[in-house]
């Protein structure tokens, strides 16, 4: 249905002394389903905002279906959004809540009165159709504002955190049932939240925004396996991927990094681009670190590495493990399939082929 | 024992404030002879006084004079101060503080002091003896768009969002979700609008002259001193009966939303 294109937009809010929003550009594809997803105050929402023509643009250009929205009215840009507090109207009951949109436009009763139906059937809210907002639970009212923003069948979903104020089980049905939606009314959606979780598993694609720039935007396995910088190698993913000070150094044709007071060995594609003597940083997943005598077959895996545990934090299935060694502390995230306590001594390897190392300012080398 | 003292003292407070009225009721229900009398009541109550009323006076017109220009003095109050004090609360624009101090000032400005450039200007534009002189000049209040910016103020801003996103402009804001969402204050703006407008008689007497174009208090107010009712006490009181049931029964028909008004917004006439 639409295509939503973003060309340099800026956003400095008047009382801001710098740029919220530097200079985004960005395609979002007709009927993706986009993940804005940072930390809190990176401009998530104002880039939603800007969008929705809630708050207007310092510079640049937005375009919905090649037609430039970027001074239209929302009224006008045929955009339906979802609050995090769901903004129903308290004095209207459900079904109004969720007619208020088409009532708006003039749409001959019976036509809204179908919609309604319609919708209300599709998120199963039918039985709630006669109560007012406040009767509600989170989840229902959350219902009812997905329920006023499809019925109008706008081109561009938006959703601002709106899972946040749910409880974790809720949150959880909830993502699966917009998931669900998205699939079947296939319209272009952006949703906004700063829950990695939901932005893993609900993503056609991710933008990983840090600072009012972007990290990186791409399918939430390619963020996951190849971050393109050390921020979001840190912000995706739980626990967050150990990141090391290393050195490049070279043991006759070898060459490795130097991390700590032991060296390296790297794989030839990563040992080609490193400059020997420069620092880097070096980045393992915690999951991908293993006992040196549980090594899946297939891996192919570092030195054994001594450590000790200081503490083991079991998750149910995983098991974290704050390690220690000779002063380099990471965290390894084992299948929890055998006996470690805290004070516990170790041997673990690193995933060498499941490894990342970062240049100096952050960047992405292999 | 306490509690008995303390509703002794309220039901002597309740009296001594319903004691006129109560006076004025019976008087205007009392046959000519008996109205000197001292107590409230009589062996015999009588509508004679209302018949004089109607008879001696057009006071019908009044009347109809009288909700013309209260009613639609209370629906313009209601309309633009409610569109200020929306302005005031949400939109953001550069000096709207100032703006702001400038209303709260007016309301500090004695009102007998711009009733003479007030009724130069009415002359000026010939409106004596009309409706637009009655209701032009109190069109707006300050008292108004102070109480529905506070109102106003306490509305989340996403029920705004919202609202624009499912297609409403500025003033469809204003009249589908803060009206709805403010009935307290509408009443209480309407109440206090509707009675000072009802009871005004100085403003009337400045500037209609036409006794077709008066206004009941102002006629009323003119019968009763200006000597037309014979100094006949239960007929100035009918007269002045006439005057204050609409108010009841206004009152009375919107109370609720009048005390939470009241109560909500902490300002009172
Ligand atoms: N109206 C405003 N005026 C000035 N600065 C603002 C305004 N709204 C937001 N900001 C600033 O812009 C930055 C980005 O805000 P934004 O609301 O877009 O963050 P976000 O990514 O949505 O964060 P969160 O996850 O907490 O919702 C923040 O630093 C915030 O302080
Ligand atoms: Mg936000």
């Amino acid at each position: 249905m639409a295509k939503v294109i973003f060309e340099k937009v800026v956003k400095r809010y008047p009382s801001g002394d710098r740029d919220t929003v530097r200079e985004l550009s960005l395609t979002i594809d007709d009927g993706e389903f986009l993940v804005l997803v940072g930390p809190s105050g990176c401009g998530k929402s104002t880039i939603l905002r800007m969008l929705a023509g809630l708050i207007n643009v310092t510079a640049g250009k937005i375009f919905i279906d090649g037609k430039d929205i970027t001074r239209l009215h929302p009224k006008d840009r045929d955009i339906s959004m979802v609050f995090q507090n769901y903004a129903l109207f308290p004095h209207l009951n459900v079904y109004d809540n969720i007619a208020f949109g088409l009532k708006m436009r003039g749409a001959p009763k019976k036509e809204i009165d179908d919609r309604v139906r319609e919708a209300s059937a599709l998120l199963g809210i039918v039985p709630l159709l006669h109560k007012k907002p406040k009767e509600l639970s989170g989840g229902q009212s959350q219902r009812v504002a997905v329920g006023r923003a499809i019925v109008r069948r706008p081109k561009v979903f938006l959703f601002d955190e709106p899972l946040s104020n749910l409880d974790a089980k809720m949150r959880t049905q909830m993502r699966a049932e917009i998931s669900r939606l998205h699939r079947r009314l296939k319209a272009t959606a952006i949703y906004v939240t700063h829950d990695q979780c939901e932005a893993m598993t609900m993503a056609d694609r991710m933008v990983v925004l840090h600072d009012g720039v972007i990290g990186q935007c791409g399918t939430p396995h390619e963020i996951y396996s190849t971050p393109r910088n050390t921020f979001v190698a840190t912000f995706i993913g739980s626990p967050p991927m150990n990141l090391f000070a290393a050195q490049a150094v070279r043991e006759g044709a070898a060459s490795g990094l130097k991390i700590n007071n032991f060296v390296l060995p790297l794989p030839h594609l990563a040992a080609e681009r490193l400059e020997t003597g420069r620092k880097y940083t070096f980045g393992i997943r915690p999951e991908h670190i293993y006992l040196a005598d549980r090594v899946p077959p297939g891996v192919n895996s570092s030195m054994p590495l001594a450590c000790e545990v200081e503490l083991a934090e079991s998750m149910g299935n995983d098991v974290v493990l704050h390690c220690n060694s000779g002063g380099l502390a990471f965290q390894a995230s084992l299948k929890h399939d055998f006996p470690v306590k805290s004070g516990d001594k170790i041997n673990v390897v690193f995933a060498l082929d499941k490894s990342h190392v970062f240049d100096e300012k952050g960047e992405r080398v292999a | 024992m306490k509690k008995l003292a303390l509703y002794l003292i309220l039901i002597c407070a309740a009296v001594s404030f319903i004691y006129p009225f109560l006076w004025m009721a019976f008087i205007s229900l009392k046959s000519v002879g008996d109205a000197g009398a001292r107590g409230l009541l009589s062996s015999f109550f009588t509508l004679q006084n209302y018949k004089a009323v109607f008879m001696e006076i057009p006071i019908g017109r009044a009347l109809l004079n009288s909700a013309i220009v209260a009613l639609s003095t209370t629906a313009s109050v209601i309309f633009f101060s409610s569109l200020v004090g929306y302005a005031l609360a949400k939109l953001r624009f550069s000096g709207r503080e100032t703006v702001f101090m400038i209303v709260l000032l007016t309301m500090m400005i004695p009102g007998q002091l711009t009733l003479i450039p007030l009724y130069t200007l009415i002359v000026r534009l010939g409106w004596i003896d009309s409706y637009p002189a009655l209701v032009a000049p109190w069109m707006i209040s300050a008292m108004g768009i102070l109480i529905f910016r506070q109102t106003f103020i306490s509305i989340p801003d996403d029920l705004i969002e919202a609202a624009r996103m499912e297609g409403c402009g500025e003033l469809r804001i204003l009249t589908s979700i803060f009206w709805p969402l403010s009935k307290p204050a509408m009443v209480t703006v309407g109440i206090i609008t509707f009675m000072n407008s009802w009871n005004e008689v100085l403003w009337p007497m400045m500037v209609v002259r036409r006794q077709e174009m008066m206004t009941m208090p102002q006629m009323i107010t003119t019968f009763s001193v200006g000597g037309q009712s014979g100094g006949e006490l239960g007929v100035e009181m009918a007269a002045s009966m006439l005057l204050i049931i609409p108010i009841l029964a206004a009152y009375a028909f919107f109370q609720k939303y009048f005390i939470d008004g009241i109560a909500s917004t902490g300002i009172k006439g």
